[in-house]
């Protein structure tokens, strides 16, 4: 029996207790965290404030022994957004969490003084303690300390100095298989959430942990495998992102014109080869780093790497797609080991890499650093750390830098920096980022892979037919994934083959006794898709918020030369169904 | 007529070639097609993304002109 973990910060010695699942019973991921946040937190609250929560729960399928499962959903008001927010990261904390029978930890009010606390959570219970010592440490230097004090067996959720600054555009590390802290629930200063409750660090103990027991553990293992299989048998889950990693996308969304080049002014990069995957998998070999490695035990996708220096040391992960997008064609810079660094200063500092590229693209935009320029790139990162007042503007997101500095063209929804694919180039990302709750959000929906990489079909990117109803599917059916705690690029093995969904369906049954057929998916993403509309209709939010910024309708995109061509009125029907 | 074929994700010319940057111009007779040059680059029964001119290309009989950009990928995808 699952439990929920409830921290009342509020209290003089914060107060830990346990309760059942009761009315969450069914739910994991992104569906707990939204149930809970949509049902407890008062809309109109602050979202540094003592009503909102902090919600943090693995998968559905989170501490089993079934493959990629290792996904962790934290939720929260968001301060970026002003709406609701759930944001996923890989790493181990999810397994962690759920092997020790926790649903969720929902960490609640607020301590009245400036004191800094760590939880530690292990088989023996949960205790909170205050620990000063650890103030505005970086991720990576709170680590360090972690290690000494409590081993090499824990997982590690924290906030950097962002979110201890409780800046918007702070993220929450979870810590890799080597407990390095670079998984990130990056979106949306969820990390600002977690400072605001005085909460440095969450350090779950992993040792004498084992996988929960399936009700049918013969029929979980037949689904596994199957799985599994169908995850190896699929060329982009068996090959291409274990070969290159996600950032293979660079080459192929600037070849059909949708990469977002100097603050979206343009859909190509000249130096966009030099900063692609391909380029950056033979960097990390010849280095001595790889290009191919597994964010969470578990993993069989293995999309991410270890990207070392020009001297063989260990510099950060390999950067994702977006990140590289964000600080590279983003901002005009095209060096590889500069775009590292930034991703490095980001997961130390604890901060989203593409809220903070696009907040710097529109510095650039601003004129106050020139395109191109890496170096005041990352000086502008460090001046975060420090906290001075410039670092905080552009620690705060994109919307609230381009008010600083009285720029216009600003990409965002509902304040959130748009990711890496213009939506004038691809009509059906432009529809998800306008309409999901998250604000622009790319894997809220991803139609890049119908749009552009044909997994589930083909729907033309540069015209607007079709894509709503695109759009549509692929938000129910990420929010029914982003539930299970599986990765969510299992969904392009399972867009195209059919007995990889079954497979999953399978593993879930058999875990749990249920009897979950397709329509029941369908009907589980719907659930979490209201839940979430229905807080962002009371926090205020009108269908006006479900619109792109004007630019994006008024000025063509080279070489395209399309605007956003999606109806207002047809936006407001992502939801109908 | 020359195109320009351009390789990512791993994809090789078949045969040498002067230039060597994933980018090679090649001479072609006319009414050459997108399955013709798949066939010359050997790669043919293979899952390609393929990409003319910037736009997505779904049509393998599709003729090629004189100036075409052609970008050839695998399977793949990220985000």
């Amino acid at each position: 029996m699952k439990k929920i973990i409830r921290i009342n910060m509020s209290k003089d010695v914060p107060e830990v207790v346990e309760e059942a699942m009761g009315r969450y019973e069914g739910l994991g991921g992104r569906g707990l965290t939204s149930g809970i946040v949509s049902s407890e937190v008062e809309p109109l609250c602050h979202p540094l404030g003592e009503e909102n929560k902090f919600v943090i729960a693995p998968g559905l399928l989170g501490g089993t022994a079934s493959a990629m499962s290792g996904r962790l959903s934290v939720g929260c008001k968001s301060p970026l957004t002003g709406g609701i927010k759930e944001s996923n990261a890989g790493g181990q904390p999810g397994q962690a969490l759920a092997r020790l029978g926790i649903g969720a930890v929902v960490i609640e009010g607020k301590p009245r003084g400036g004191d800094l606390y760590k939880i530690e959570v292990s088989k023996s219970g949960v205790r909170v303690v205050k620990d000063n010592s650890l103030k505005m440490l970086t991720n990576y230097e709170l680590i360090e300390r972690l290690r000494k004090d409590y081993g090499d067996k824990i997982a590690v959720m924290s906030v950097g100095p962002a979110g201890e600054m409780r800046l918007s555009g702070a993220s929450v590390a979870c810590t890799d298989m080597e407990l390095r802290p670079t998984r990130h629930c990056g979106r949306g200063g969820v990390g600002a959430v977690m400072g605001s409750k005085g909460v440095k660090a969450i350090i779950i103990d992993e040792s004498e942990t084992k996988a929960l027991e399936p009700r049918d553990p013969e029929g979980f293992r037949d689904a596994n495998r199957r799985f599994v299989l169908g995850l190896q048998r699929h060329p982009v889950t068996g090959q291409g992102l274990p070969a290159y990693g996600t950032n293979v996308l660079t080459n192929i969304i600037n070849e059909v014109g949708a990469y977002p080049t100097y603050n979206f002014r343009e859909g190509q990069f000249a130096g966009a080869r030099r900063i692609s995957g391909e380029v950056e998998a033979e960097i990390e070999k010849e280095r001595g780093g790889n290009p191919t490695h597994g964010c969470h035990r578990g993993c069989v996708i293995r999309c991410s790497g270890i990207y070392h220096d020009k001297d063989g040391h260990y510099l950060t992960k390999q950067p994702e797609y977006e990140t590289v997008w964000a600080f590279g064609g983003n901002c005009g810079i095209d060096d590889l080991d500069k775009i590292a660094m930034m991703d490095f200063l980001c997961d130390d500092i604890g901060l989203d890499t593409i809220e903070m590229g696009v907040a710097i693209g529109v510095l650039m935009e601003a004129g106050l650093i020139k395109w191109g320029d890496a170096d005041s790139a990352i000086s502008l990162l460090k001046e975060i750390r420090v906290g001075n007042p410039m670092g905080r503007i552009i620690g705060n997101g994109a919307e609230y830098t381009g008010r600083a500095f009285g720029v216009d063209k600003v990409p965002v929804v509902k304040g959130q920096g748009l990711p890496a694919y213009d939506p004038r180039a691809v009509q059906g990302i432009g529809v998800t980022y306008a309409t999901s709750p998250m604000g622009a959000d790319h894997t809220a929906g991803y139609s890049i892979a119908t749009n552009v990489l044909k997994s589930g079909g083909f729907v033309d990117p540069l015209k607007p037919e079709g894509q709503i109803e695109l759009s549509r599917s692929l938000q129910i059916a990420t929010a029914f994934i982003d539930s299970t705690g599986m990765c969510l690029f299992v969904a392009m093995a399972m867009m195209d083959q059919p007995e990889t969904y079954q497979a999953l369906l399978d593993l879930i049954n058999s875990f749990y006794g249920w009897n979950m057929k397709e329509s029941d998916v369908v009907e589980y993403g719907k659930r979490i898709l209201k839940m979430e509309r229905d807080f962002n209709i009371r926090a205020g939010f009108t269908s006006k918020k479900d619109r792109l910024p004007m630019f994006f309708y008024k000025d063509p995109l080279p070489p395209h030369n399309k605007v956003f061509m999606v109806k207002d009125e047809d936006l407001d029907k992502v939801f109908d169904w | 007529m020359r195109i320009k074929v351009k390789l990512f994700g791993g994809l090789k010319l078949p045969f040498k070639h002067q230039e060597n940057v994933g980018e090679y111009w090649i001479t072609l007779e006319k009414d050459y097609t997108i399955e013709n040059l798949i066939n010359l680059l050997s790669l043919s029964g293979k899952p390609l993304i393929i990409v003319v001119n910037g736009f997505i290309c779904n049509d393998l009989q599709k003729k090629l002109e004189d100036g075409d950009f052609v970008s050839l990928f695998p399977p793949i995808a990220g985000g």
